[in-house]
């Protein structure tokens, strides 16, 4: 508990000090996401399309956020210190996520109810009640395992925002997550999990997607783990 | 003088080699926004993206650019060495402007390449001639948006930081004034694309497609950039005075 009100209080520390720019910041991004919204539905025609840009708005703001925040403390040296501490790297980067993840809720949440007064547009899902839980869940852990992995490939190469953001350009316009541009989306987890949000449809695949997503958490964690100790014995 | 701006045009590319995985995630992300975005259209609309965007593209650093350039002068106190030299502060931001063009191109004509093969762009429906005056007039629209973000710029001696306003202005510009689609449902982004160039360079092109007559929305594109050129000389020299008055250089 006592690492989620640190977490919290740096948080509102961190952009009070810059208050205009953290708000000009959020403007932007509103700005591209109403943009977005307009330009995926006059060109695609995409079922329940502001549910599942929320979701990917919050997916990509907690990721970028954790990303911005290693690179910025690899440039002023700050990692070293938290690489040393009691706590985890990973523990740390746990108190983040959720900080991270409530402020996107609060973001999407704000814009989708500005699109629903408005009339712009209707927050709809094709899940019944038993399945939401499901997709949290599976979405829960797609996003922790993308979170940690970015995390450590920025440790590895010390700058990522470039491959992150062409990455999250990937998940959103092809992997299906929001649009299937090029027709892949069966291949990709993103877009596994997001077809739950059309319907039943796909539901005999999730056994498999449970498993390939746990694979692919393991094998990441344990490399990731093997690198994380080496670079803290350097 | 073409000697200098080519030497650093050459420095500056030679730079971009340093951060050449950058570059490449940077120019993929692009490309697969854009051929997303305008992929399912059809073929007139497609066209008239495609031109959009290329326009788009350098008007965003058009944007960005000196916004940048004068607020680094500001933290480094380097622009008292400008006050000192012969050159104005405006003429030094259109030199590194023009650099900034020529690097720009190099970056964009292998992700435009890119682009129209995979969108399967028809550029047999321009004729010869049609495709200069477009090339003019693309040109002119990109020195439009270079003259806004040098009035942005000039804020920038006020305000110290600029760049999350203009990235604002750089989304609003790809989505909501006619890069894309024609956006006109609300009254102030009807005002404000009066001010961007490239609603009316979408009607050009659109215009030239289909045969019309160009004069009137060539001529918009001319009255727009000697108005936005003469401002934007005068509103820095006045942002200027106010900066040596009120001593806002002991103020960072």
């Amino acid at each position: 508990m006592n690492l989620f009100r640190t977490e919290f209080t740096r948080f509102y520390l961190y952009n009070r000090r810059y208050l205009v720019n953290y708000i000009s910041g959020i403007i932007a991004e509103y700005v591209y996401i109403f943009g977005l919204h307009l330009a995926i539905s006059s060109a695609y025609q995409i079922p329940h399309l502001l549910f599942k840009l929320m979701m990917y708005w919050i997916f990509q703001s907690t990721v970028s956020n954790a990303v911005y925040a290693v690179e910025s403390e690899i440039r002023t040296d700050y990692i070293v210190g938290i690489l040393n501490q009691r706590l985890s790297l990973y523990h740390i980067y746990f108190g983040r996520a959720v900080v991270y993840i409530l402020e996107g809720l609060v973001k999407a949440g704000v814009f989708a109810l500005a699109m629903i007064f408005s009339g712009a547009a209707r927050l709809s899902t094709g899940m019944a009640a038993s399945q939401i839980p499901i997709y949290f869940a599976f979405f829960l852990g797609y996003l922790f395992i993308n979170y940690y992995a970015a995390i450590a490939l920025t440790l590895k190469f010390n700058r990522s925002a470039t491959f992150i953001s062409c990455y999250m350009m990937f998940l959103l316009f092809i992997s299906g997550m929001v649009v299937d541009a090029a027709g892949v989306k069966r291949f990709f987890l993103s877009g596994r999990i997001t077809s739950l949000v059309d319907g039943a449809a796909d539901c005999a695949n999730m056994p498999v997607t449970a498993i390939l997503t746990a694979l692919v958490g393991a094998v990441l964690f344990l490399y990731l783990r093997r690198k994380t100790l080496l670079l803290i014995d350097r | 003088m073409t000697r200098i701006l080519l030497n650093e045009s050459l420095r500056q590319i030679a730079e971009m080699k340093k951060y050449k995985f950058n570059l490449i995630f940077a120019n993929l992300s692009l490309l697969i926004l854009f051929y997303s975005l305008s992929s399912s259209f059809g073929t007139e609309n497609k066209l008239a993206n495609f031109f959009m965007l290329f326009s788009w593209y350098f008007a965003s650093h058009g944007l960005y650019i000196p916004a940048y350039i004068v607020e680094e002068e500001l933290i480094d106190r380097s622009i008292v060495n400008i006050f000192m030299s012969r050159t104005s502060l405006f003429k030094v931001l259109i030199f590194r402007s023009i650099v900034q063009v020529i690097t720009d191109l190099v970056k964009a004509v292998p992700l435009f390449g890119v682009l129209a093969i995979l969108l399967k762009i028809d550029l047999g429906l321009i004729s010869f001639s049609g495709f200069l005056g477009l090339t003019l007039y693309i040109c002119l629209s990109i020195a439009s948006a270079y003259l806004l973000g040098i009035m942005i710029s000039s804020l920038s001696m006020i305000f110290t930081r600029t760049n999350e306003f203009v990235s604002i202005l750089a989304n609003f510009t790809l989505f909501f004034s006619g890069t894309l689609f024609a956006y006109n449902s609300n009254i102030a982004v009807i005002i404000l694309n009066k001010i961007f160039p490239f609603h009316d360079l979408r009607t050009y092109i659109k215009q030239l497609v289909g045969g019309e007559s160009l004069a009137l929305s060539a001529s918009i594109i001319w009255i727009r950039f000697i108005g936005l050129a003469i401002i934007s000389y005068f509103f820095m020299k006045f942002m200027l005075s106010i900066y040596i008055k009120k001593e806002y250089m002991w103020k960072i």
